[in-house]
């Protein structure tokens, strides 16, 4: 987006590129394209000349109805229900814009951990102590590897916040 | 001269009622459901293809101009969605998401078979004779799909996603993997092109 006051010239070149209907604007500038418009009459004119296009594009045909066949292949593909995270399950628990950055949860599971095992017996097989190997498990196992895993298969949620 | 008010205008994808709080709700529900899929419900995964699949493949269609290539990268989209589902969470809408990879796995495919053209193409005035004056929305629709079509591939891109799927424009942007600036540029001759190529079909004045 190219930054800068809201100029008619700059309101022009938005109109001509996002239409008419201020809510498809960057969000940045859709405070003062309001003000412009209500204000200026050049503006409101703008606008009327792209609300005709914008009409004309509403009325493209309807898609074509998905074939069948492809439904079915996407049903049957459906995950056999044992395939959700730890981050997924926390932010069912708590709903709303809450942003989940993997690494709080990494550090609280270390804390949680580290307080849990202090006292526990050195393991030889892991060459650390359980509490230190499980913290490292569930780092291993943990959000990370699915988003990563994700990141390899597309774009995770995360990435794409609209 | 046909006049169109708009009322015509139906949902393909965007939604110019939505404001910021639909939008939040429309990220929860979306979340929802794709919770449900991972813990495998089948009723969860109808409804997310029933709400976005035919879009899906007439968007990639628009990219790819081929009906049968647009079904199997929106199928694939689709598959990659079931597999991160364990792990989505609220911050992205299914459409945006979608949309997001359906488009990139086309332009892969079209630039891999040099069928995706980032040069920048002369806008070309249609000089195809004028419509009858009475025709119906309906090739009124037919002729704006058309002329969709017959734009550039970047334009047709980023027109498609910010006009017909409702992608915000730093979204469109990163799927088309150009700036901001660039896109609005895109989307400013693409509809350049399209309002010439539909002239005949322009509304006339309404009172405001």
């Amino acid at each position: 987006m190219i930054a800068g006051p809201m100029t008619i010239d700059r309101f022009r070149r938005l109109a001509e590129a996002y239409g008419s209907d201020l809510s498809r604007w960057p969000v940045e500038t859709q405070a003062a394209a309001q003000d412009l418009r209500e204000l200026d009459g050049q503006a409101r004119a703008i606008l009327a000349a792209e609300a005709e296009l914008d009409a004309l594009v509403a009325l493209r045909p309807q898609p074509a109805a998905a074939p069948g066949i492809l439904v079915s292949k996407l049903l049957d593909a459906v995950p056999n229900g044992r395939s959700r995270s730890v981050l997924a399950w926390l932010a069912e628990l708590w709903p709303g814009e809450a942003r989940w950055p993997a690494p709080a949860f990494l550090s609280l599971a270390l804390a949680i951990g580290i307080l849990a095992g202090g006292n526990l017996p050195w393991n030889p097989l892991l060459g650390t102590s359980s509490a230190q190997a499980q913290t490292q498990i569930s780092t291993q196992s943990g959000d990370e590897d699915l988003l990563g895993s994700a990141l390899a298969l597309g774009p995770s949620s995360e990435d794409i916040v609209e | 001269m046909t006049m169109f008010d708009g009322t015509h205008r139906r949902e393909e994808g965007y939604d110019p009622a939505m404001t910021a709080g639909s939008a939040f709700e429309l990220r929860q529900r979306d979340a929802t459901l794709i919770r449900a899929v991972a813990d495998g419900d089948r009723a969860a995964a109808r409804s997310l293809i029933d709400t976005h699949l035919s879009a899906l493949i007439a968007h990639v269609e628009r990219l790819t101009r081929d009906r049968a290539e647009a079904e199997d990268i929106a199928q694939e989209s689709f598959l990659r969605l079931w597999r991160i589902a364990g792990s989505w969470t609220p911050r992205a809408k299914a459409r945006t998401w979608l949309t997001t990879v359906a488009s990139r796995l086309a332009i892969d495919r079209l630039r891999r078979a040099s069928r995706w053209s980032d040069a920048e193409v002369p806008e070309v005035e249609d000089m195809r004779p004028s419509p009858e004056a009475q025709a119906d929305a309906r090739e009124v629709g037919q002729a704006v799909e058309e002329a969709i079509t017959a734009l550039p591939d970047r334009q047709r891109a980023a027109f498609a996603l910010v006009h017909i799927d409702g992608l915000s424009g730093r979204d469109a942007a990163e799927s088309l993997g150009v700036s901001e600036e660039a896109l609005e540029s895109l989307l400013a001759r693409a509809r350049r092109s399209l309002r010439a190529r539909l002239a005949e079909y322009r509304m006339e004045e309404r009172p405001s």
